[in-house]
Protein backbone atom coordinates (compact mmCIF):
# COMPACT_ATOMS: atom_id res chain seq x y z
CA UNK A 1 0.00 0.00 0.00
CA UNK A 2 1.22 3.34 -0.83
CA UNK A 3 -0.41 6.86 -0.35
CA UNK A 4 0.31 9.72 -2.13
CA UNK A 5 -1.21 13.34 -0.64
CA UNK A 6 -0.61 16.32 -2.73
CA UNK A 7 -1.23 19.71 -1.89
CA UNK A 8 -0.55 23.32 -2.90
CA UNK A 9 0.17 26.11 -0.53
CA UNK A 10 2.14 29.03 0.84
CA UNK A 11 4.54 28.76 3.03
CA UNK A 12 5.11 24.96 2.05
CA UNK A 13 8.00 24.80 4.45
CA UNK A 14 6.58 26.06 7.52
CA UNK A 15 3.48 23.76 7.19
CA UNK A 16 4.51 20.11 5.59
CA UNK A 17 5.02 18.09 9.10
CA UNK A 18 1.90 20.14 10.20
CA UNK A 19 0.49 18.29 6.84
CA UNK A 20 2.29 15.37 7.34
CA UNK A 21 0.51 15.26 11.11
CA UNK A 22 -2.83 15.38 9.09
CA UNK A 23 -2.64 13.19 6.61
CA UNK A 24 -0.86 10.71 9.16
CA UNK A 25 -3.80 11.36 11.87
CA UNK A 26 -6.63 10.16 8.80
CA UNK A 27 -4.65 6.87 7.92
CA UNK A 28 -4.14 6.15 11.95
CA UNK A 29 -7.65 7.11 12.72
CA UNK A 30 -6.31 9.33 15.56
CA UNK A 31 -6.04 13.16 16.23
CA UNK A 32 -2.91 14.31 14.25
CA UNK A 33 -1.90 16.72 16.76
CA UNK A 34 -1.76 13.80 19.13
CA UNK A 35 1.23 12.10 16.65
CA UNK A 36 4.70 12.49 17.77
CA UNK A 37 7.24 12.86 14.64
CA UNK A 38 10.53 11.31 15.90
CA UNK A 39 13.86 12.15 13.54
CA UNK A 40 16.54 9.66 12.81
CA UNK A 41 20.52 11.28 12.92
CA UNK A 42 19.55 12.26 8.98
CA UNK A 43 16.47 14.14 9.24
CA UNK A 44 14.38 11.35 8.15
CA UNK A 45 10.99 11.10 9.90
CA UNK A 46 9.62 8.37 11.68
CA UNK A 47 6.31 6.97 14.16
CA UNK A 48 8.04 5.44 17.36
CA UNK A 49 4.60 4.93 18.01
CA UNK A 50 3.37 2.82 14.67
CA UNK A 51 6.15 1.14 13.67
CA UNK A 52 4.25 -0.55 10.75
CA UNK A 53 3.35 2.66 9.09
CA UNK A 54 6.15 4.87 7.05
CA UNK A 55 5.82 8.09 5.45
CA UNK A 56 8.14 10.90 3.84
CA UNK A 57 7.51 14.46 3.32
CA UNK A 58 8.96 16.21 0.54
CA UNK A 59 7.92 20.81 0.21
CA UNK A 60 8.78 22.81 -2.75
CA UNK A 61 7.59 26.43 -3.26
CA UNK A 62 4.10 25.99 -3.46
CA UNK A 63 3.42 22.47 -2.29
CA UNK A 64 3.85 19.52 -0.35
CA UNK A 65 3.82 15.94 -0.80
CA UNK A 66 3.35 13.16 1.67
CA UNK A 67 3.71 9.64 1.41
CA UNK A 68 2.90 7.03 3.70
CA UNK A 69 3.05 3.09 3.09
CA UNK A 70 3.57 0.03 4.82
CA UNK A 71 6.62 -0.18 3.80
CA UNK A 72 10.14 2.45 3.62
CA UNK A 73 9.47 4.94 1.62
CA UNK A 74 11.48 7.86 0.14
CA UNK A 75 9.72 10.80 -1.63
CA UNK A 76 10.59 14.06 -3.61
CA UNK A 77 8.59 16.94 -4.96
CA UNK A 78 10.04 19.84 -7.22
CA UNK A 79 8.58 22.28 -9.69
CA UNK A 80 10.20 21.97 -12.61
CA UNK A 81 12.09 25.35 -13.60
CA UNK A 82 15.46 26.26 -14.76
CA UNK A 83 18.59 25.19 -13.49
CA UNK A 84 21.68 25.00 -13.56
CA UNK A 85 23.97 22.75 -16.03
CA UNK A 86 27.30 22.73 -13.61
CA UNK A 87 25.12 20.75 -10.99
CA UNK A 88 24.31 18.19 -13.44
CA UNK A 89 27.68 18.07 -14.67
CA UNK A 90 29.24 17.90 -11.32
CA UNK A 91 26.90 15.19 -9.49
CA UNK A 92 24.96 13.42 -11.99
CA UNK A 93 26.59 10.51 -13.19
CA UNK A 94 27.43 10.33 -17.25
CA UNK A 95 24.72 7.94 -18.15
CA UNK A 96 22.03 10.33 -16.08
CA UNK A 97 23.76 13.76 -18.23
CA UNK A 98 23.22 11.62 -21.60
CA UNK A 99 19.93 11.23 -20.67
CA UNK A 100 18.62 14.85 -19.48
CA UNK A 101 20.61 16.35 -22.53
CA UNK A 102 20.03 13.52 -25.17
CA UNK A 103 17.54 16.84 -27.05
CA UNK A 104 16.63 20.18 -26.23
CA UNK A 105 13.15 19.74 -25.67
CA UNK A 106 11.86 19.26 -22.01
CA UNK A 107 15.52 19.28 -20.75
CA UNK A 108 14.58 20.94 -17.33
CA UNK A 109 11.70 18.57 -16.91
CA UNK A 110 14.31 15.72 -17.34
CA UNK A 111 16.57 17.21 -15.28
CA UNK A 112 13.96 17.58 -12.39
CA UNK A 113 12.92 14.07 -12.90
CA UNK A 114 16.92 12.74 -12.25
CA UNK A 115 16.83 15.27 -9.34
CA UNK A 116 13.71 14.06 -7.65
CA UNK A 117 14.31 10.52 -8.11
CA UNK A 118 18.32 11.06 -6.32
CA UNK A 119 16.25 12.37 -3.56
CA UNK A 120 13.86 10.45 -3.06
CA UNK A 121 16.18 7.56 -3.42
CA UNK A 122 18.75 9.15 -0.74
CA UNK A 123 15.53 9.62 1.55
CA UNK A 124 14.19 5.79 1.27
CA UNK A 125 17.54 5.16 2.62
CA UNK A 126 17.03 7.46 5.27
CA UNK A 127 20.66 9.11 5.22
CA UNK A 128 21.47 12.60 3.70
CA UNK A 129 22.86 13.04 0.68
CA UNK A 130 26.85 13.43 2.07
CA UNK A 131 26.30 10.00 3.00
CA UNK A 132 25.36 8.84 -0.18
CA UNK A 133 26.67 11.57 -2.89
CA UNK A 134 24.56 11.79 -5.70
CA UNK A 135 27.20 10.83 -8.34
CA UNK A 136 27.48 7.79 -6.62
CA UNK A 137 24.26 6.18 -7.96
CA UNK A 138 22.14 5.88 -11.15
CA UNK A 139 18.77 6.53 -11.02
CA UNK A 140 17.86 5.00 -14.42
CA UNK A 141 20.16 2.09 -13.67
CA UNK A 142 17.75 1.28 -10.33
CA UNK A 143 15.71 -1.82 -10.76
CA UNK A 144 14.97 -2.40 -6.84
CA UNK A 145 13.94 -0.42 -5.10
CA UNK A 146 11.27 1.41 -7.91
CA UNK A 147 11.55 4.63 -8.18
CA UNK A 148 8.45 6.46 -10.16
CA UNK A 149 8.08 9.82 -11.00
CA UNK A 150 4.55 11.51 -11.04
CA UNK A 151 3.63 14.74 -12.81
CA UNK A 152 1.09 16.94 -10.83
CA UNK A 153 1.00 20.12 -13.13
CA UNK A 154 4.03 21.84 -12.90
CA UNK A 155 5.76 19.64 -10.61
CA UNK A 156 7.68 16.43 -10.10
CA UNK A 157 6.81 13.98 -7.51
CA UNK A 158 9.27 10.58 -7.60
CA UNK A 159 8.92 7.98 -5.26
CA UNK A 160 11.02 5.60 -4.12
CA UNK A 161 9.86 1.95 -2.77
CA UNK A 162 9.82 -1.66 -3.08
CA UNK A 163 6.52 -2.17 -4.43
CA UNK A 164 6.91 -3.47 -8.02
CA UNK A 165 4.82 -2.83 -11.35
CA UNK A 166 3.04 -6.01 -10.34
CA UNK A 167 1.27 -4.42 -7.52
CA UNK A 168 1.38 -0.78 -8.74
CA UNK A 169 -2.88 -0.63 -8.47
CA UNK A 170 -1.32 -0.36 -4.39
CA UNK A 171 -0.26 3.22 -5.53
CA UNK A 172 -3.09 5.55 -4.84
CA UNK A 173 -2.69 9.52 -5.73
CA UNK A 174 -4.72 11.60 -3.75
CA UNK A 175 -4.83 15.87 -4.06
CA UNK A 176 -6.13 17.39 -0.86
CA UNK A 177 -7.37 21.07 -0.52
CA UNK A 178 -5.99 21.96 2.70
CA UNK A 179 -5.44 25.08 5.26
CA UNK B 1 33.66 42.15 -4.58
CA UNK B 2 31.10 43.99 -1.69
CA UNK B 3 28.80 42.29 0.69
CA UNK B 4 25.75 43.40 -1.54
CA UNK B 5 26.96 41.92 -4.65
CA UNK B 6 27.79 38.80 -2.81
CA UNK B 7 23.89 39.04 -1.67
CA UNK B 8 23.05 39.75 -5.03
CA UNK B 9 24.58 36.38 -5.70
CA UNK B 10 23.09 34.35 -3.34
CA UNK B 11 20.15 35.67 -4.49
CA UNK B 12 20.57 34.90 -8.32
CA UNK B 13 21.69 31.73 -6.78
CA UNK B 14 18.68 30.76 -4.65
CA UNK B 15 16.86 32.14 -7.49
CA UNK B 16 15.32 34.85 -5.01
CA UNK B 17 13.78 38.65 -6.20
CA UNK B 18 16.40 41.08 -5.56
CA UNK B 19 16.38 42.58 -2.15
CA UNK B 20 14.76 39.14 -0.72
CA UNK B 21 17.66 38.19 1.48
CA UNK B 22 18.51 39.71 4.14
CA UNK B 23 22.36 38.52 6.34
CA UNK B 24 20.16 38.22 9.69
CA UNK B 25 17.69 35.61 7.87
CA UNK B 26 17.86 32.04 9.62
CA UNK B 27 18.32 29.48 7.08
CA UNK B 28 15.71 26.81 8.69
CA UNK B 29 13.22 29.33 7.79
CA UNK B 30 14.23 30.17 4.25
CA UNK B 31 12.15 28.68 1.47
CA UNK B 32 14.72 28.68 -1.24
CA UNK B 33 17.16 26.96 1.12
CA UNK B 34 17.12 23.04 0.26
CA UNK B 35 19.58 20.58 -1.05
CA UNK B 36 19.46 22.21 -4.37
CA UNK B 37 20.03 25.38 -3.89
CA UNK B 38 23.39 23.49 -1.30
CA UNK B 39 24.48 21.93 -3.84
CA UNK B 40 24.26 25.43 -6.17
CA UNK B 41 26.50 26.91 -3.29
CA UNK B 42 29.18 24.47 -3.46
CA UNK B 43 29.17 25.04 -6.95
CA UNK B 44 28.99 28.90 -6.97
CA UNK B 45 31.78 28.65 -3.43
CA UNK B 46 34.15 26.58 -5.67
CA UNK B 47 33.52 28.52 -9.76
CA UNK B 48 33.34 32.35 -8.27
CA UNK B 49 35.42 32.06 -4.89
CA UNK B 50 38.08 29.30 -5.37
CA UNK B 51 36.53 27.50 -2.33
CA UNK B 52 35.67 24.09 -1.55
CA UNK B 53 32.53 23.82 0.52
CA UNK B 54 31.72 20.80 2.51
CA UNK B 55 28.78 19.32 3.99
CA UNK B 56 29.71 19.60 7.41
CA UNK B 57 30.45 23.66 6.97
CA UNK B 58 27.02 23.67 5.10
CA UNK B 59 25.52 22.53 8.18
CA UNK B 60 27.16 24.76 10.07
CA UNK B 61 25.34 27.55 8.65
CA UNK B 62 23.01 29.19 10.61
CA UNK B 63 22.14 31.95 8.76
CA UNK B 64 22.64 34.30 5.75
CA UNK B 65 25.42 35.97 7.17
CA UNK B 66 27.31 32.79 7.77
CA UNK B 67 27.37 32.41 4.35
CA UNK B 68 28.38 35.83 3.63
CA UNK B 69 31.52 35.29 5.89
CA UNK B 70 32.45 32.33 4.54
CA UNK B 71 32.93 34.06 1.11
CA UNK B 72 35.26 36.89 2.45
Amino acid sequence: MLKIYFTELENAKTHSEEFARCVLGKNLNVDGESILIYRNEFGKPFLKDHPYIHFNISHTKGAIVCAVSDEPVGVDIERVKRFNKCIVERFFTQNEQNYIFASNENVAERFIEIWTKKEAYVKWVGKGMQEIPFASFDVLQMSIPKLRVIKKREYLISVCTYIPDSNVHQIQMKEICWE
Amino acid sequence: MTRNEKIALLEETFELEEGELKEDMKLDELEAWDSMAKLSLIVLMDDEFDKKLTGEQIKSFKTVKDILDFME
